[in-house]
C-alpha cells in the first residue's frame, strides 16, 4: 500500500483500548479542552473488563472500620514486597474518592440495607494489618466490571469523545525517540490510518492467550506490549502471571473468588479441607498464589482428585441454595455447562488457571512509559490497565485491586496527560515517509506471507509450551527447555500461512498479527522466568525455593529484538512511600 | 454478513461466551437460511451477559424469534 493512501488524523492525545482502562483516561481527557479519540478492536463494551465480576476494592468503611493503609499493607504484602510503594500509596489512598466518583457516574453498586454501598471479603484484604478480615469490595451485583464499562462508555459519549471501533492498531509511531502516534487498520473497510497526536496512551489489556488454559476471552492478545517490544522498549515483571485457584478443571472458566468469599472451601482426594494447612489464618480466602500453590502441592502429594488426580475440589453445596443464586449468580449454571456438576449438591472440579498479567509495560505512577531501569521516560507515551506494569500488583495481584488500578490510573492517565498538553505547543511535526513505511512494508509481509504452518497451529503450539514449561511451580531445567521451543516459535513466524489476503475483515491476519504480539510476550516471560532466580509471590521456583531479598528486590526489564535475542535491565523497587502520611512496609516473610 | 465478520462480533468478552459463539458459527453459520443468519447475527449483537444469561444462566431469550438459535447453540455444546 502506498503512503498516499493512508488516512491520516490529528488529536492531542489517542488512548487505545476502551476497557476500564481506557475508557476512564478517555474520559478524563475528554473534560478538558484537550481533544481525545480512543480507538478499540472490538466494541467498547465487549472489552474484557466486562467479564470482571467479583468487585473494585477500596477502604470506605461502610461494613466495619476500615483505613487505606491496611489496604496499602495487604497490597504490599500480596505482591511479595515487588511493588512500588509510592505507586502503591498512590492507589490506595485514591480509592475512595476513585469509587465514589464511579457512584456519581452511575454505576449501580449494590447496596446494604441503610443505604451504603455493600461491601464483601476477597481474598488477601484484611483490617488492621493482618488482624482481620477486611470487607473492602465494592460490586455491582455480579457484574461490576459490565457496570462500569457501560456507565464510563456512556460518559465519555456524553462528553464527544471521537470513537474509532473495530480498527485494529498496528504499531506505534516513533520519531527521533518520541512516539507521535498509531497506524491503525479499519478492519470493516479496509483502510489503513494515521492517527498523529502529541500523547499516546496504550490500553490495550493483559496477555492471557499467551497459555492454553487462561480465563481470558479471546481479545487479551496484550497487543500493546507487543507493539512496545518491537520498539525495541521494555517489558517488566513478565515472569509473573497469577494463576486463578479455581478455573473450571478442562474448560478454564472462572469460579469467582466470592465464592469463597461466602463460604466456598477446597478439598483433597481424602475430603481433607487443606487449605488451614497452608493457611491458618484465612484459610480458604488467602490470596490467590498461595490458594493456587496449595492445590499444586496437594496434587504433588498424590492428593489430587479425578481419574489423572490433577485437581482439586471446590464446595458449595453446604451454603443454602438462596445465597448461592442471590450472591454468586451463574455460579451453578456455569458449572453445570462446563464441568457437568450441580454446585448445589456437588462439588465442582477446579484446578489452577492462567487469570491475571501482573508484568506489561512500565510507567511511574504517572503512568509516563518507563524506557530503562533508571526511570527515564519515552516522550510522548503513557500506558495504563492490565498491559501496564506501574507497579502496583508486584509479584502477586490481589482480587478486586486490579479494577482499582484500571480505575485510579486511569484517572491520573488523564491528569499527566492534559498536564502535559497545557505546555505542549499544538503543531504536530511531520513524519517522515520512511517512519511508515517500515510499518506498513512489516505489515505486508505478514499479510503475504504463505509458509507452511497456519496461524491457529502455531498458536496452539506457543500455548502449550506456556502451560508446560511455565506454569505455577518452575524449575530451571523446564524454563530453558521451554526457552529453547519458544524461540524456534519465534522464528517459525515467518512461515505462518496466511490464506486470506483481502483487508476486508480479514479475521485470519488480524489473528496472525496477534499471535506476533504474543509470541513476544511468551519469549519474554520465559527468559524472565528462567532469569529470576528465586520464588516471589506467583513465580515459585522449585529450585529456588526461597525469596532473595538481597539480589532479586528489584523490577526485571527485558527486552527482545527481531531475532527474538533478549537483553535485561532491572529497576530498584521503590520501598519509600509518596508521602509521610504512611510508612514503609517493612521486608517481612510473606505468610497468611 | 461474511462469515470473518460474524466470527469478529463474536468476542464478546467474556470467556464463556466466546467460546460458545465461536465453535458454533465457524462450523453452522455458512450453512444457515438467510433469515436464521440474520436472527443470529441479530443474536450475537446483544449485550454479552443478556447472551451468557441464556446460554449459561438458563434464562428465556428476550425475543421468541431466539428460541431456535438457543436450542441450537445449547444442544451443540
Ligand atoms: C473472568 C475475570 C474476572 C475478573 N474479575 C475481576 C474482579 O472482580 N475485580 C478486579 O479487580 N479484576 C478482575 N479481573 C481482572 C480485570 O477484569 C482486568 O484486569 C481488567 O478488566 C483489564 O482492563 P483493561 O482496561 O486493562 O483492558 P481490557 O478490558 O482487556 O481492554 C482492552 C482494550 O484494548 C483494546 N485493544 C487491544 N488491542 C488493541 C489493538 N491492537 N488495537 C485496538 N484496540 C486494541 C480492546 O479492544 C479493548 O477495548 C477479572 C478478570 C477475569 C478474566
Amino acid at each position: 500500500m502506498e503512503n498516499s493512501k493512508i488516512i491520516k488524523h490529528t488529536h492531542d492525545a489517542i488512548v487505545i483500548g476502551a476497557g476500564g482502562s481506557g475508557l476512564r483516561a478517555t474520559m478524563g481527557i475528554s473534560q478538558s479542552e484537550h481533544s481525545v479519540a480512543c480507538i478499540s478492536k472490538v466494541f467498547p463494551t465487549r472489552s474484557h473488563t466486562v467479564a470482571a465480576q467479583g468487585g473494585i476494592s477500596g477502604a470506605l468503611g461502610n461494613m466495619g472500620e476500615d483505613d487505606w493503609r491496611w489496604h496499602m499493607y495487604d497490597t504490599v504484602k500480596g505482591s511479595d514486597w515487588l511493588g512500588d510503594q509510592d505507586s502503591i500509596e498512590y492507589m490506595c489512598k485514591n480509592a475512595v474518592e476513585s469509587i465514589i466518583e464511579l457512584e456519581h457516574f452511575g454505576v449501580p453498586f449494590s447496596r446494604t440495607e441503610e443505604g451504603k454501598i455493600y461491601q464483601r471479603p476477597f481474598g488477601g484484604m484484611t483490617t488492621e494489618y493482618g488482624k482481620g478480615i477486611a470487607q473492602r469490595t465494592c460490586a455491582a451485583a455480579d457484574r461490576t466490571g459490565h457496570a462500569i464499562l457501560h456507565t464510563l462508555y456512556t460518559q465519555a459519549l456524553k462528553n464527544n469523545v471521537d470513537f474509532y471501533i473495530e480498527y485494529f492498531v498496528i504499531d506505534l509511531v516513533f520519531e527521533e525517540g518520541k512516539c507521535i502516534g498509531v497506524l491503525a487498520w479499519c478492519l470493516d473497510d479496509g483502510t489503513i490510518h494515521l492517527f498523529q497526536s502529541h500523547i499516546v496512551i496504550l490500553a490495550t489489556g493483559g496477555h492471557g492467550r499467551t497459555y492454553q488454559s487462561s480465563t481470558s476471552a479471546h481479545t487479551c492478545t496484550g497487543d500493546g506490549n507487543g507493539m512496545i517490544l518491537r520498539a525495541g522498549l521494555p517489558l517488566m515483571d513478565m515472569e509473573f502471571i497469577q494463576f486463578h485457584p479455581t478455573g473450571i478443571y478442562g474448560a478454564g472458566c472462572l469460579i469467582t473468588e466470592g465464592a469463597r468469599g461466602e463460604g466456598g472451601y477446597l478439598t483433597n482426594s481424602e475430603g481433607e479441607r487443606f487449605m488451614p494447612k497452608y493457611a491458618p489464618n484465612a484459610k480458604d480466602l488467602a490470596s490467590r498464589d498461595v490458594v493456587s500453590r496449595a492445590i499444586q502441592m496437594e496434587v504433588n502429594a498424590g492428593r489430587g482428585v479425578g481419574e489423572d488426580k490433577d485437581h482439586a475440589l471446590l464446595h458449595l453445596e453446604h451454603l443454602d441454595a438462596s445465597v448461592i443464586h442471590e450472591k454468586l449468580p451463574g455460579i451453578t449454571e456455569t458449572a453445570k455447562i462446563f464441568a457437568g456438576v450441580d454446585a448445589t449438591t456437588d462439588p465442582i472440579p477446579v484446578i489452577p488457571t492462567v487469570h491475571y498479567n501482573m508484568g506489561g509495560t512500565p510507567t511511574n505512577h504517572y503512568t509516563e512509559v518507563i524506557a530503562a531501569g533508571d526511570g527515564k521516560t519515552v516522550e510522548g507515551l503513557m500506558a495504563v490497565g492490565e498491559g501496564a506494569c506501574v507497579s502496583v500488583h508486584g509479584a502477586n495481584r490481589l482480587g478486586s485491586n486490579s479494577l482499582l488500578d484500571l480505575i485510579v490510573f486511569g484517572k491520573s492517565a488523564a491528569e499527566t496527560a492534559c498536564s502535559l498538553l497545557d505546555k505542549k505547543t499544538k503543531n504536530h511535526i511531520d513524519i517522515k515517509s520512511s517512519t511508515i513505511s517500515d510499518i506498513m512494508d512489516n505489515f505486508e509481509s505478514t499479510r503475504n506471507s504463505s509458509g507452511d504452518i497456519g496461524t491457529a497451529e502455531l498458536r496452539d503450539k506457543m500455548q502449550k509450551t506456556m502451560q508446560r514449561y511455565a506454569p505455577v511451580y518452575r524449575d530451571d531445567e523446564t524454563l530453558k527447555k521451554g526457552i529453547d521451543i519458544m524461540h524456534g516459535l519465534f522464528k517459525d513466524f515467518k512461515h505462518v500461512s496466511v490464506s486470506d489476503k483481502s483487508l476486508i475483515w480479514n479475521t485470519d491476519l488480524v489473528e496472525t498479527l496477534e499471535l506476533n504480539n504474543l509470541l513476544y510476550q511468551a519469549l519474554a516471560t520465559l527468559y524472565s522466568a528462567e532469569n529470576r532466580e528465586e520464588s516471589r509471590g506467583s513465580h515459585a521456583r522449585d529450585d529456588y525455593p526461597d525469596r532473595d531479598d538481597k539480589e532479586w528486590l528489584k523490577h526485571t526489564m527485558v527486552s527482545i529484538d527481531s531475532d527474538g535475542g533478549k537483553k535485561f535491565d532491572y529497576k530498584p523497587v521503590k520501598l519509600d512511600t509518596l508521602t509521610d502520611e504512611v510508612e514503609t512496609v517493612k521486608l517481612k516473610a510473606r505468610t497468611y | 454478513m461474511r462469515l470473518s465478520e460474524v466470527i469478529w462480533k463474536c468476542r464478546k468478552g467474556i470467556r464463556e461466551v466466546d467460546i460458545l459463539l465461536s465453535r458454533y458459527t465457524e462450523k453452522f453459520y455458512p450453512g444457515l437460511s438467510e433469515e436464521d443468519k440474520k436472527n443470529y447475527i441479530e443474536f450475537i449483537d446483544q449485550d454479552t451477559y443478556d447472551i451468557l444469561d441464556v446460554l449459561v444462566n438458563d434464562k428465556k431469550p428476550t425475543n421468541k424469534k431466539f428460541l431456535k438459535i438457543v436450542e441450537a447453540l445449547k444442544s451443540f455444546n
